[in-house]
Parts: structure tokens; sequence; C-alpha cells
């Protein structure tokens, strides 16, 4: 716990910096040169559209630029973080509209992430961030990051005899939403407006407890016996980026992989305080006035499970607009363009909203 | 680089050189593309604060003005930017130089154009200079030029748009024109993006086009060369084109990126449209469903035409563009070439969403309707001609193929027990044409009629066996018309459906048929759920308001007032019913004899406003739904003689009646209505006569017009004065061999009955009983009208005074027209009032009025009953002080006890007028009292043979 409490003050001084270099950077992350695109070096328009949401967030490239450089060519080579840096200034120093990401592909090629293949865009999220992050050797930076990103969560397991509860803290990249509630029927919206609502909605589901029974039963310590259970998860801490995962690429028994294209509406902002009842969240959970966020990025698939494309759809934090990330096509657009990702039941090669990145509201 | 690095995935598959020299006027091919007004020509057009930044632009003599001029389509269309971009080598720069040179080219085929004359000579001077110079300062540096040209373009945009900011800022946007909505100037704004956006990849695939094709030539020449013998010329020369292949092949796969990733760019822009285009249309198709319903809605086509045209020509020149590469990939191809993953998805994804397009842009523009009956659409009789037509939003000017509609009823039939069969006759298709009158891509079916399937061995009596789960009228049934699409190569079945019909066979059922399409298209959530009616659900009250006043809208051009609405609900939930009351369809719709249904009553009074009362409702002079309640609150508070004009609630064929004020016994206020007439009455007579000449028989009155002033105030003639038929002027102008004579009903108020006054709780069915006290008169001005009848007493008209001592009960006499039709030949300028002999004798003596009385028995072709029993009353009008000019009419006043003792029996025989549908407490007649209303059929009264000669 005091450990907790000491992490909490640091931390908020941390925030304290940030801001000050923030506003010191204000205006040199992000379209500092106009939106530039990025080639497709060969279905990268994953890596593509992630680049953009990492490097469009000034939080992330405060990080970025502070990082230190690796001695040796050869080390300068395989550190992702710091290809992601050329790559960036590359970007900014540009006079075409889009650059080619070569060094960086080269680089993460290295690190077993390939092109030419397919990734998934939460998959490859994961992978990237966890490179980035091992690889900067800055203690304190690395830090700073991990709280940028990650989720804090409490993982709890009721004995439904005795009332025995087990928890675990755990970490979480992404929140991975599910389409489907648990018995299997659609879910109409991220969020529901209304408390009837909320059966609807999947942060709700998401958070719902899930009653372990039969099979499924967990050995309770108390009980010294299987019992049925309750297993749910209470949320400790929000990070400033928020990133929530839909779950629309769906696995049938078969190894056939199914896109989920239906309409799951997002808005533009969102109070966890409102979502979450007071049982999901952990007691101890502080900055809870904090959970107001506001939509920042949304990486999009466009076709088919076995073969699509991505982009991405990025509010800029400078100039509060929305601009469509398509490789090294680069354009302003309007929320009714976002909102057109929510999906479509009609439509199987459409553009739908897969990874949706909240970013906290300023304190102000 | 290496080229064998670059060259390594490579595989030829051969060009002809042919294709290089078709480079020569490239821009050529991009005729027929986009036809928007060329920048040039919008920079002349700027105001001269503007055209002064121009010049200056133009004065640093990088690029002479008049090339500007003369190539300016040409200098437009190409990618100059791109060409002082690419990277290039030393001694060749691939595009600009290519560029330069057909600039140049172009430059002395301008010169060659210029003829001999005078003025051409120093034109023709000016443009030679030009070109040596442009030829002396980017001979070596043509990318220079490009970047030149292309920063000049630039600046040229960036002027015209402060230039055309200005223009907007100071012009204010015309008042007249409708406000588009936000959603409307984003739909024009997208499109207009999008158009630029493809035009600008046609660009580009142009270009890739040229690049490829000097790929091809020099990848030849190259091949050529390798056989030749080695020699270090020759060496020097392949080690150059090597460096030339291996950069036009970079730059051309930058470019192919760069296409693909505008093409995904541009098709998700167009998902945004699309998503735009599909509210819009089911918006339209809601205003569309309302307009059917009567609503006054705008369900014109023409802005959705505008878009979906405009959206498909943008997809489907993407559509070309992407087979166009498709073609570049087949002729050359390599490892890891984004377009053999890219372009079968592009393809999918843009096909998808043609796809979509062209289906939803396939609509029906009018719903199924019968000519005769085309206020209400969507209720087919059979064997009836009916008309439907069909729209197709998207209007390609190059169609190549005949597109054919195919008409269908019910293709996928509920499975419901009893739902009938039906085929459409005479012609199932019709072409798809441009109708120039029509001003759109439609298919018009006309002439087509339905007709029943009988099912054939389903046995006798197969209408009782097949009998339906449904009503008849409850039974929906689906047109679908069928369009096989082809445009280019793309092919699709196009599929609408009407809004669902109900068909009927007999025009008794038109009334229930339009109560179920009102039902659906107020309350179905799907447009083609054609068993709605297994399970109807209720109408909030709200919603159905609201279609309940577009019938009145519809049939007689003023819907119903917030206060029309108020005592509707009322009627229908109770008085204080919360504002969330929801109406059933059975009570709505279904008539449960005797009594009958809220759309029975409504339906009567809506065709009684629509063939009777439609410019007194039209112009807000029937109040017509009120509560007799809330009545005598408004009337109460009036002077007396205020009146107003009220739907019965009793009436169910329609009803309508006046109720006023007067003095009560005691001097309290006193609400009293006649009895309603219904379309029997109003045939032949209009209601404001009606209202003109009514007449009060009170037994202690003189005979007077109650209706002095239309609520809240107006003077009666003020109101209805220009309703009134005009007959007098026509009296007077028309020496005619006849008198004129009208009919005019009276009824008679007993002075024994008791005067209930007002606000005592209680109220005494006496008073209130409807008709209680009827004076009503019929007026029919034109001697040959088949009506005659009685007394001849004008508004206004002298008085007298006719105590009923014996009379217990007031009496309303309706002479039939054919019964009085026997007076015809004689009597027509007579005017008859039919009165208790006994009254008249006693009216004799003092009633001074009356000079003569003429008693003619043998005349009446009555049986003589006494001298004291039938009285004839014969009054020259000029005498009773009657203000008719001219008129020597004479009246007769008639009546015979033994008349009265058959009346009184008829009196028993009245009719039921007790309120079927919902008997308001205050409203219901006692039963005990028998109601007025009396018709006499022709036998009941002896012939009456009258020569007119007996009054002169």
């Amino acid at each position: 716990m005091r450990k907790e409490e000491d992490g909490e003050e640091s931390r908020e001084q941390a925030v304290k910096r940030g801001g000050k270099q923030l506003r010191a950077l204000h205006g040199v992350a992000d379209l500092n040169n106009g939106a530039i695109g990025l080639y497709n070096m060969g279905l990268s328009c994953c890596l593509n559209s992630l680049l953009q949401v990492f490097f469009m967030n000034t939080h992330f490239t405060v990080i970025l630029r502070r990082i230190r450089v690796p001695i040796g060519h050869a080390e300068q080579k395989k550190s992702v973080p710091y290809q992601m840096l050329l790559l960036l200034e590359q970007m900014q120093r540009s006079k075409q509209r889009a650059v080619y990401p070569q060094e960086l592909a080269h680089c993460l090629t290295v690190h077993n992430l390939k092109l030419f293949v397919q990734y998934d865009a939460a998959q490859l999220f994961l992978s990237l961030w966890n490179l980035i992050k091992n690889q900067i050797t800055d203690w304190e930076l690395a830090d700073r990051l991990t709280r940028l990103y990650t989720i804090r969560v409490q993982e709890y397991l009721i004995c439904e005899k005795c009332s025995f509860e087990t928890t675990r803290e755990s970490n979480m990249l992404t929140l991975p939403l599910p389409m489907f509630n648990s018995s299997s029927q659609r879910l109409k919206t991220l969020v529901g407006s209304a408390l009837q609502q909320y059966a609807e909605d999947s942060l709700h589901c998401f958070f719902q407890p899930e009653q372990l029974t039969d099979n499924n039963m967990c050995l309770c310590e108390q009980c010294e016996r299987k019992t049925s259970c309750l297993q749910g998860m209470r949320l400790t801490c929000l990070p400033q980026t928020l990133t929530l995962h839909l779950k629309r690429f769906y696995f049938k028994k078969s190894t056939w992989t199914q896109k989920i294209s239906y309409s799951l509406p997002f808005s533009q902002s969102l109070d966890f305080n409102q979502i979450l009842t007071q049982e999901q969240c952990h007691p101890d959970a502080k900055e809870k006035a904090d959970w107001q966020y506001d939509l920042f990025a949304v990486v999009a698939h466009s076709g088919l499970a076995s073969c699509g494309h991505y982009c991405a759809y990025i509010r800029s934090l400078t100039d509060c607009r929305w601009y469509c990330f398509n490789d090294s096509s680069v354009c302003q657009v309007s929320w009714d363009d976002v909102k057109s990702t929510y999906g479509n039941s009609r439509f199987h090669w459409g553009e739908t909203a897969y990874l949706l990145v909240y970013m906290r509201k300023n304190p102000q | 680089m290496n080229p064998v690095e670059q060259g390594a995935g490579l595989s030829w598959r051969g060009c002809s050189s042919g294709q290089w020299l078709a480079l020569a006027a490239p821009w050529q091919r991009g005729a027929g593309t986009a036809p928007s007004m060329a920048q040039w020509q919008e920079v002349q057009q700027l105001e001269k604060a503007y055209l002064d930044q121009v010049h200056q632009l133009y004065s640093d003599d990088h690029l002479p003005m008049e090339v500007r001029q003369y190539l300016a389509p040409w200098l437009e269309d190409q990618n100059w930017s791109q060409a002082a971009e690419l990277p290039v080598s030393e001694s060749h720069s691939s595009q600009a130089h290519m560029l330069f040179h057909t600039l140049l080219a172009m430059l002395d085929d301008q010169y060659s154009r210029f003829g001999t004359r005078q003025e051409d000579f120093v034109l023709k001077h000016n443009l030679r200079k030009s070109k040596l110079n442009l030829q002396a300062k980017y001979q070596e540096r043509p990318e220079e030029l490009a970047n030149v040209i292309a920063n000049l373009l630039l600046e040229e945009k960036a002027i015209l748009s402060r230039g055309h900011a200005a223009q907007q800022a100071t012009a204010p946007p015309p008042s007249s024109a409708p406000m588009e909505t936000d959603r409307q100037q984003k739909i024009s704004g997208r499109l207009a993006e999008t158009r630029a956006a493809v035009q600008e990849l046609d660009r580009t695939v142009r270009h890739l086009e040229e690049l490829q094709d000097t790929f091809d030539f020099r990848y030849k020449v190259h091949r050529m060369a390798e056989g030749a013998p080695a020699s270090p010329e020759l060496a020097r020369q392949m080690g150059q084109l090597q460096v030339l292949l291996n950069n036009l092949d970079r730059s051309r796969k930058s470019l192919w990126q760069d296409v693909l990733a505008r093409a995904q760019e541009l098709l998700g822009r167009c998902e945004t449209l699309r998503d735009f285009l599909l509210e819009e249309l089911a918006e339209w198709k809601e205003r569309q469903r309302k307009a059917c319903l009567g609503a006054p809605c705008d369900t014109s086509l023409s802005l959705l035409e505008t878009w979906f045209t405009g959206a498909a020509e943008v997809l489907f020149q993407l559509w070309r563009l992407l087979r166009a590469l498709g073609e570049q990939h087949a002729k050359l191809t390599y490892q890891h070439d984004p377009l053999t993953a890219q372009l079968p998805l592009l393809d999918s994804r843009l096909r998808e969403q043609l796809c979509c397009l062209m289906k939803s842009a396939f609509v029906v523009e009018v719903q199924p309707v019968m000519p005769l009956f085309n206020w209400r659409p969507l209720i087919l009789k059979t064997s009836n001609k009916f008309s439907v037509r069909a729209r197709l939003l998207v209007k390609l000017q190059d169609r190549s193929h005949q597109l054919e509609v195919e008409i269908s009823i019910d293709k996928d039939p509920p499975s419901l027990k009893g739902f009938r069969k039906f085929n459409i006759l005479t012609s199932t298709s019709k072409l798809l044409q441009d109708n120039a009158q029509l001003d759109g891509l439609v298919c018009d079916f006309r002439h087509i009629t339905l007709k029943e399937q009988r099912a054939g061995g389903a046995g006798k009596g197969n209408r009782g066996a097949n009998e339906g789960l449904l009503a008849v009228t409850e039974e929906l049934h689906l047109i679908t018309l069928t369009l096989k699409y082809k445009y280019q190569e793309l092919a699709l079945e196009l599929q609408t459906s009407t809004l669902p019909v109900v068909i009927i066979s007999s025009s008794s059922q038109f009334a229930s048929a339009w109560a179920a399409v009102l039902w659906f298209n107020m309350l179905s959530p799907d447009p083609k759920n054609q068993l709605f009616f297994s399970a109807p659900p209720a109408a909030p009250w709200a919603q159905l308001s609201e279609v309940l006043s577009w019938q009145f809208l519809a049939a007689t051009e003023r819907g119903l007032d917030k206060e029309h609405l108020q005592m509707l609900a009322e009627k229908l939930f109770g008085p204080g019913a919360p504002p969330n009351s929801a109406l059933t369809w059975a009570k709505f719709s279904k008539d449960d004899p005797p009594s009958f249904s809220f759309w029975t009553w409504l339906e009567g009074i809506l065709n009684l406003i629509r063939d009777h009362l439609a410019p007194l409702w039209k112009d807000g002079h029937i109040m017509g739904f009120v509560s007799r309640k809330r009545e005598r609150q408004l009337l109460k508070r009036k002077q007396m003689g205020t009146f107003l004009l009220r739907f019965s609630e009793s009436t169910r064929d329609g009803g309508i009646t006046c109720s006023w004020v007067e003095l009560g016994e005691k001097g309290q206020p006193k609400v009293r209505s006649v009895e309603p007439y219904t379309k029997v009455e109003l045939a032949s007579l209009q209601l404001p006569d009606i209202i003109h000449d009514y007449q009060l028989l009170a037994a202690e009155n003189i005979p007077e017009n109650p209706l002095k002033f239309l609520y809240p105030g107006t003077p009666r003639d003020q109101a209805f004065g220009k309703y009134y038929t005009e007959r007098r002027e026509a009296d007077l102008l028309e020496q005619k061999k006849y008198l004129n004579r009208r009919l005019i009903r009276v009824s008679s108020r007993q002075p024994s009955e008791s005067w209930i006054p007002e606000g005592v709780g209680l109220e005494a069915p006496a008073a209130e009983q409807p008709g209680a006290n009827h004076l009503e008169a019929l007026d029919v001005p034109e001697p040959g009208a088949n009506y005659l009848a009685a007394p001849g007493l004008e508004p206004g008209a002298n008085h007298q005074e006719m105590p009923e001592p014996g009379a217990n009960r007031l009496e309303m006499l309706e002479l039939e027209a054919s019964h009085l039709g026997m007076l015809e030949p004689g009597a027509s300028p007579l005017e008859m009032l039919e009165l208790e002999a006994s009254h008249l004798g006693m009216l004799e003596p003092g009633a001074n009025p009356l000079e003569m009385l003429e008693l003619e028995a043998s005349h009446m072709g009555m049986p003589e009953p006494g001298p004291n029993r039938l009285e004839m009353l014969e009054l020259e009008a000029s005498h009773l002080g009657m203000p008719e000019p001219g008129a020597n009419h004479l009246e007769m006043l008639e009546l015979g006890t033994n008349h009265l003792e058959m009346l009184e029996a008829l009196n028993m025989m009245r009719f039921d007028s007790s309120d079927p549908f919902l008997p308001p407490p205050d409203d219901a007649p006692p039963p005990e009292l028998p109601g007025p209303p009396l018709f006499l059929a022709a036998d009941d009264m002896p012939p009456l043979q009258v020569d007119s000669t007996d009054f002169q």
C-alpha cells in the first residue's frame, strides 16, 4: 500500500512535469508538418495505422523524444523506439506527402514482425508496445510509458458457497470488448445511455461478473473443494491513453475466422463513473473523477477477416480536427466519416472500427 | 542500385511501342471526364483586385501568360508537383522531361494554327519568343519548369479561393432559395470532394500508364541492346538505361502505392456519402409514407436523383480506374506487388458499394393508386385499373442496355390460411425509360388490374372454406418491381416493393380498407410486414392525432386544431387521460353493431365535410369537434343568440348541428341544439341557407331565428353571407310565371316544457334532448325542385303568436318531396303552413296580420272533417309584412287533428338516436321521451290538390 501511494505521488509529479513538457513541445509533436502519410511497405497498412496513432499522441512522443540513443550502429538499427523516433523526424522534415518507413520495417523484421504478413491490429499493437517498452533503457521513461497505456484491474473469484474471495491484480493494455453478451445476443452499443440499455452495451457486459459452474467450477481454498463461483473484474486504474478492442474477429469452431460487421456505435466521450457500478470499481481506485475520456483515434478495418485493409482516424490533439490516415494518403475528415465506421451488417467489405483509443480529458 | 535487384521479380508480359506514340497528346484521353469549369477560366472571371494579383503572379516571366492561356486545359491536367518531386537521375528526368517536350510540341502546334491575319502576326511573334525563352531557360532543368508551373497553379487556386470568399461575403445568400439542411450541404460538399478526388486519381492513373509505357519502351531498347557486341560506349549507355529503368520502376511503384491508398481513402469517404444518401432516402420514404396518408410532404425526387447519379458516377469512374490498374497489373507485376493483394479487395469493396447504391436507387415513386380514388392510394379494387411508377435514381447518360421492369404481386406470400392470391392482368413488364415529361428514368405501369386466383379444385363454397384469419381489409399485399440492370460490365437485379396494398372487391370496403392503410403506415416499423394485422399494435394518441388531422387536411385543406384534437382525445380516452394514451386497432376501426367505430364516425364526418361543408370548414366557421359540455361552457358566457356548429357524436354517417344560447325561463342562459343535419338534408339544402332561414316556433314566442352570432361574436350574415344562395335578386330580375317557393321546416316548443336552469347539476334530459325543440327550415329556391313545403315565415317577418293549448309536445314536420310533388302544378307559388285547426281558430280573432282565412276542404282533396277541424289559412305575404319583395305569396296553414294523431303515432317510431359509440352521460336522450324527428312518408299525408287559381 505504501509503495502504491508513493507511486501515486511520483505519478502526479510526472503528470505535472509531462504537462510542462507538453506545453513546451506543443505543436511540435504532431502535425508539425501537416499530416504525412506512410507508404505501404507490403501489407503494412496495419503497422502504418498504429504508428500514426502513436505519433499523433503527444503524450507518447514526449516520451519518445527523451529516449537514450543507443550506442553503436547495429544497436541503433535494432532499436524500435529509436527507429520510430527517426521516422517521426523524417515525417516532420519531409517535403513529400508520404514517407517510406523502410528502416523501421527492417528493424521490426529483426524482432520477428515481418512485412507481407497480415497482422491483427490488436495483436500488433501489443507486440509493438512491448518492443518499445522493453527497449527503452531509461527506467523512469519506461515507467511513464507503462502508466500512459496500461489499465490496472483486480480480478476476483468469489465462492458462492462461502463467499471466500480470491483476488489478483493484473495489467492490461487493451480492454477486449465483446460483440455478444453471455447468451450470444448481439450487443447494441459500446455504452448504453440509460440503465435499461446496459444489458445491450459492450462495456457493461465486459465488467459483468460471470458465473462459473459445472465443468468450470474452481477450487475454493476455504471450502477445500470445487464450488461454483463468480468471476469478475474491478477497475483500479485507467491510463491517460485508453485502448478499447472490439472483438470483431470471431473464431468459430472451425479455423475459419469470421468478421462481425454489424453496427456498434461508440461515442466521442466516455465517463466511466457513469458506466461502472460501485462494485465494478476497486475500492482503492483513485482519481475516479478523472475517468472522463474523449475519443482520440479509431483504427478501422475494411474487408474480410482473411484479406483486409486498415486505416486510422485520428483526432489531432493540437488542432482538434479528425484526419484519416490511409497509408500514403492522408486527408482531413469529419465526425460523420468516423461514425461511418460503426459498422453495418449489410456491408461485409466496409470500414468498421476495430481499436478505439480514448484520451483522458484535460483536467481543466 | 543494381538492375538485377530491381528486375528480379519482374515478369515481362510485353507491350507494343505503339503506346509510346500515343503519349504525344495524353491529355486528349482525358476528354469526357471532368466537365468542371477550368481553373484558368475561373481566374479570368475574378474581380479586378484579384486579377491584379494574377498579373503580379505572371510578371516574373517564369511562365509567360500566353502559354498559360493557350495550353490552359492541358497545363491544368498534368501532375506538375509529381514531376517536380520525383527522384531523378542526373541525365534524365523522366516525367518532367517528357512534360517539357510535350509542352514545346504543343506550343508549336498552337503556333501553326495561327492564320496570316494582321493581329495574328504579333501573337505569333510573342508565342515564338515565349517558346524560345522557355527552351533556353529550362532545357537542362525541366523539373524546374514543372516546379514553377506547380507553384503557379497553386497560387492561382489560392487567389481564386480568396476571390470567392470575398464574393460570398459581399453577396448575401439568396433568401428565396429553400434552406438546405445540414446534411444536404454535407452531401453536396462530399459529392464535390469525391468527384475532385476521383478526377485527381484519374490523372494519376493516366500518368502511371504513361510511365508504364515509357518503362516498356526503354526496357525494350535495353533488351535489344543486350544482344549487341559489347563496347565501352554501349556499356555506358546500358548503365544509364539501367539507372533510368530503376528510377522509373521506383516512381511507378510509389505511384501505385499512392493510387491504392487514395482509392482506399476515396472509398472510405464514399461510404460516408453512402450513409448520408441512405439516410436521406429513408427520410424521403418516410415522407412518401406520410404523403400517402394525406400529410403535406414534399416527395420530389430530383435532388436525390442528382445525388445518387453523382455518387454512382464517382463509383463507376473509380471502377474503371481499378480496371485500368488491373490491366497494368496484368501486363507487369513483380513479387510483393501491392496490387496483387489490394486490387481484389478494393474491387470487392467497390462492387459492394455500387450494388448497395444501385439497389437503393430503385424506388417506387408513385405508390399503387386507382385513378378514380387518387386521394387514397394503396387501396386497389379487383378489376379496377390502377397505376404504379418505379424510378431509378441513378440516371447515367451513356446507358447502352434496354432495361426492363417486371411487376409481380406477393412474391413471397405469407403462409397464412385463406390468404388470397392475385394475378396482375394485361402486361407485367415494361421498359424503364428516360421520360422527359416526368424528368426521370421511370417505368410507369398504367391500366393494370388485379384478378383474384380462384383455387380451382378446392371444392364448392370455397369462399367459406377459405375464410382467412385476417379480414379482407387487413390482408396486406406487396407489389414487387424487378429491374435487370446492366451498365458497362455490371449486371444487377434491382428490386423494390410498394407499400403494402389492401385489395377490396366492393366499394363498401373502402372506408375500412383506408383505416388499415392508415394504421399500417402509421405504426409498422417494417414497411414490408404483411402480417402486421395478426397483432396490430395500439396507436399512441400523439401519432394518431397527427394522422387524423392529415385526413381532414387532405380532404378539405384544413386540418384539426388543438381544440379539436383535445375533444377527440377526451371522447376516446375520457377527460384528463394521460398524454401517452393509445388506441387499439379494434376500438379504432371495428364496428360492433348497433354501435359504430370511431373511424366509421370520423369517416362519416369527413365525407359530410367533403361533399357538403367544404367551404365552411375550410374557412373555419365550423367548430365541429366540441363536446356538449364544452359547448355549453363556451356559449353560456356569450350574448344571447350566439351559436356554433358542431358535429353530432351520435350520427353514424356524419351529422352537423347548430347550438345556440338563449334566455331560459328564469333569465339564465340556456343552450339548445337542433337535430343534426345529415347528408340527406344537406344534399338538397345548403347549411348556410338553413342557418339563414332557421326558425324557432315556440309556443309563447313569436317565431324567430335564434341564430344571431357565430361564436365568438361574428354576426350571422357577416359570417355566412357569402355562402347564401342568391335567390332574391333572381326573383327580382325575373318576372316569373310562378311565385317562388321555399321549403322550411318548422319545429315548435311547448309552453309547458320546463326550462331547466343551467348549472343545476342534474341535466334534465328534456332540456338537452337533441332536436327536442326543432324547427327546421328547408328552403328550395328553384321552382323546378322536387321539394315544396311549408311556412313562408321569413326571418324577421311578421310574427304570429300561436298558443297551442292542446299540444303538449312539439312537432316537427318534414314534408318529403314525393308528397308535395302533388302540389306542384298549381301550388308552386304557395307556401304552406300546417297547423292544428283549433290553434288557427284561436288565432283568428286576434291575429291581426292575418287577414284572410280560406277553407276549401274539397279543394284540398280531403274528407271534410268539419269546419273547424281543418282550416286553411291563406295569407297574403305582404300582409304578413314579409320582406319578400314583390311576392304575392299565399300561405296556407293547414292542420288537422287527425294528422296530428298520425304524427304522434309516428313519434313513437322515432329514430333511435342514442350514441352507439360512446354515450357521454349528458348526451343521452332519455328513453321515455320520444325523439322528435319525424319523416312523413307520402301516404301519411292526405292528398292535397291545390289549384293556384283558388287563391287568386
